[in-house]
């Protein structure tokens, strides 16, 4: 038997990222939100968005208004969506052990405009993007919790079931179910609601990013932020969540307490989301899957922060191009995430082969 | 013969000198461990009074479906005993909480790892979970533990490979150093030996077996190696077809033929002079006389009993076995001719057929009338 090595003799790897990598994103997510503030109907030089952006203002009033009062809120929300999106995604994922849960497949967006048309309807408005603009700060709060406890009710609902079926696949045939029942209920009340109205719904389920003012934004943002702090709280439970419920428990994991806070952040980010973008798909599914396939690990203590990056600039990147550079129209945000995320996870499958080893 | 085997073996812990006085880690009376269903209980094994002691590498072994895992579970704390309390240090497992029960219990499970993209190393990391701060980060002794698992486990070539590229038997080392790496005094393993190959399989037992003895912590595993088990336990536990625990001393157990009456139900016949079950059964019919033989022996008698034989004072042939340094020469007498073989499967040949004297002629490298051999 060959000699013992002493202890020192033992490297220990490091955990974190890869710095180059983790630079690089952050460059690329600097030059995407250049890029998406710059774009648009109106073409503004990059060096005006520069100097705007270091606060030193700008020559032309048109451009100033456009960047602080337009754009900016809308870059804003496309990185909290993409960062939300994502590690609700991210999240769902590892507590479910399944490659194919995100917010959108499991109903979670569904149950948040569930969450909202009740709101609508209970306070007599209707579901219209219009309306919720005219949303003051405290109906931007009414907002939040009613598409979070919508959220969070569908959760718990996959929840209890994912407790009796053991079957990946059964529960996402449910979880579509859910989501199914959900936007039904909505349809159903859409259909006793005015053609104007009709036609506002559908602008909402397309998905917008512009819909929201800088006062939605501070409520979302608090929101968001709040259920960020709280995934990167949790990365290391849910790591040991990765070997396996029993295996999490002989290691002193409240498994019960754990899945509370992943079922609170991921209904509070994505519900607040949902809320005031409208249901968002594809974010959630695919940037997972795209952050581990770049440093090829599911350790939460890197796939959080990198999934926060890749979600930003995936979700500023749909936005430039939803924005249609040049032209007068814009597209809207949900197809082009859809456009973009699908191949997105294509590619990660075939890329991988088998996704259920990669994951 | 069971109940007097369990009370052999209860005074034999109690004269083993200091080791008796060690308190036990892990300790039942009377529990029964099995299943709640809808108010019904399906009782799995019940009467079963263990102790699990500092040191001591104990195999828990049964038929499969005998309540192997349900025991393992409910000596964990995982699922709750029918009746009868399970006492870790002393103190009922129920009043542990999560956090404290991880410090003083860690496990490694049958079910296959799913996470195909965590390096080693994150793996290990993950063992020190019970101790860290809110924070997660590792400490200097910490990283020395792991270290130190590392290097006993031997998986030092391998921490930054991710674990879904490793072997079998190197993803179970892996496991039984996290284990390792938790730091607890008691470790139970179900069933460590699984999926893996012979050298693995001793590599993994003979690894637990050193742990146990130089840190002193008390390893449990469940295992279907009966050989292994008998060769490096310290005790066994067996779950008798009657649904009663029998434990002891591997050897006592062999003796006083508590191996052969728990399993007997499945027909199969334990050997006391192997330690292992006969796989061959004797239709009662072909006997056959052996004499001499030192080494050879061993592998004639299997050979023959293979071939169906059984071998008696007086059989349908009479084979010799003559040693001579490094060569055997098998003789053997059938009607009026004597041959000698220097191989087997050319006596085997010649069993079968030995109606085909030129065959038979042909293999030997002598032959001759009897009465001509029974002058040399």
């Amino acid at each position: 038997m060959p000699e013992a090595p002493a202890l020192e003799e033992i490297k220990l790897p490091r955990l974190l990222p890869k710095i180059t990598l983790t630079i690089a994103l952050i460059a690329i997510v600097f030059i995407l939100l250049i890029l998406d503030l710059a774009l648009g109907s109106v073409h503004i030089p990059f060096h005006e968005v520069f100097n705007i952006l270091t606060g030193k203002g700008s020559e032309n009033i048109a451009w100033l208004k456009i960047i602080e009062s337009i754009r900016l809120p809308k870059a804003m929300t496309a990185i909290l969506a993409g960062v939300a999106l994502s590690l609700s995604g991210l999240q769902m994922q590892t507590l479910f052990r399944n490659p194919l849960a995100g917010p959108s497949v499991l109903g979670i967006t569904a149950g948040a405009s569930l969450g909202v048309a009740i709101v609508m309807l209970g306070s007599g408005y209707v579901t219209t993007s219009y309306a919720l603009q005219q949303f003051g700060v405290n109906g931007s709060w009414l907002i939040i919790t009613a598409s979070t406890l919508g959220s969070a009710l569908i959760f718990v609902i996959v929840m209890g079931v994912s407790l009796r079926i053991h079957d990946n696949v059964v529960l996402l045939i449910v979880g579509i179910m859910i989501a199914n029942v959900t936007i039904a209920v909505v349809s159903i009340w859409q259909y006793f609601s005015g053609p104007e109205q009709i036609q506002d719904y559908l602008i909402w389920t397309f998905g917008s990013l512009s819909g929201v003012t800088q006062q939605h934004l501070k409520v979302m943002s608090i929101a968001v932020s709040a259920g960020i702090l709280l995934t990167f709280a949790s990365s290391k439970y849910l790591n040991l969540l990765l070997l396996g419920e029993n295996y999490a428990r002989s290691m002193g994991l409240n498994v019960r307490l754990v899945k509370a806070l992943v079922i609170f952040s991921t209904s509070l980010m994505a519900g607040a989301i949902t809320g005031f973008c409208g249901p968002i798909g594809f974010i959630g599914i695919a940037v997972p899957h795209l952050s581990r396939s770049i440093f090829n690990t599911s350790d939460h203590r890197v796939l959080i922060p990198m999934s926060c990056l890749v979600g930003a600039a995936l979700m500023l990147g749909c936005d430039i191009i939803a924005q249609l550079p040049g032209s007068q129209s814009m597209l809207p945000i949900n197809s082009v995430t859809s456009l973009v995320g699908s191949p997105v996870v294509i590619w990660v499958i075939l890329k991988k082969r088998n996704l259920k080893a990669a994951f | 013969m069971i109940n007097n085997s369990h009370t052999i073996k209860e005074k034999d812990f109690k004269n083993h000198g200091n080791e008796s006085h060690v308190t036990p880690l892990v300790r039942t009376h009377d529990l029964a461990i099995g299943y709640r269903r809808k108010k019904q209980h399906k009782i799995v094994a019940r009467h079963i009074d263990i102790a699990l002691h500092p040191g001591e590498l104990v195999c828990l072994l049964g038929p499969n479906g005998s309540g192997k895992s349900t025991l393992m579970r409910t000596l964990a704390g995982i699922q709750p005993s029918l009746s009868g309390e399970v006492h870790l240090k002393n103190h009922p497992i129920k009043a542990y909480n999560q956090k404290r029960l991880s410090k003083e219990l860690s496990l490694v499970l049958t079910e296959r790892q799913q996470t195909g993209n965590l390096s080693v190393y994150s793996i290990l990391t993950l063992g020190r979970y019970p101790y860290l701060n809110w924070l997660g980060q590792l400490q200097e002794k910490d990283k020395n533990i792991i270290k130190w698992a590392i290097r006993e486990t031997g998986i030092a070539p391998f921490i930054n490979s991710h674990i879904d590229k490793l072997s079998d038997g190197e993803k179970q080392k892996v496991m039984i150093a996290r284990a390792l790496i938790q730091e607890t005094p008691v470790i139970i393993l179900d069933e460590p030996t699984a999926h893996l190959d012979l050298p693995n399989r001793i590599g993994i037992i003979r690894l637990l077996k050193k742990m146990a003895r130089d840190t002193g912590k008390a390893i449990l595993l469940s295992t279907h190696e009966l050989d292994l088990a008998l060769q490096a336990a310290d005790a066994i536990w067996l779950i008798m077809p009657d649904q009663s625990l029998t434990t002891g001393v591997p050897e006592d157990l062999v003796l006083n033929g508590t191996f052969a009456s728990a399993f007997r139900k499945e027909g199969l016949q334990f050997d006391d002079q192997t330690g292992s079950f006969k796989f061959h059964e004797w239709d009662g019919k072909k006997t056959v006389a052996l004499h001499g033989g030192k080494a050879t022996r061993i592998w004639t008698v299997r050979a023959l009993e293979r071939e169906g034989y059984a071998i008696a004072s007086k059989g349908d042939f009479n084979i010799v076995i003559r040693e001579n340094g490094a060569d055997t020469i098998w003789h053997i007498e059938y009607e009026d001719r004597a041959y000698e073989f220097s191989l087997l499967e050319h006596v085997i040949q010649f069993l079968r057929h030995p109606e085909h004297r030129e065959i038979a002629e042909n293999n030997s490298i002598y032959s001759t009338k009897t009465l001509a051999w029974e002058k040399i």
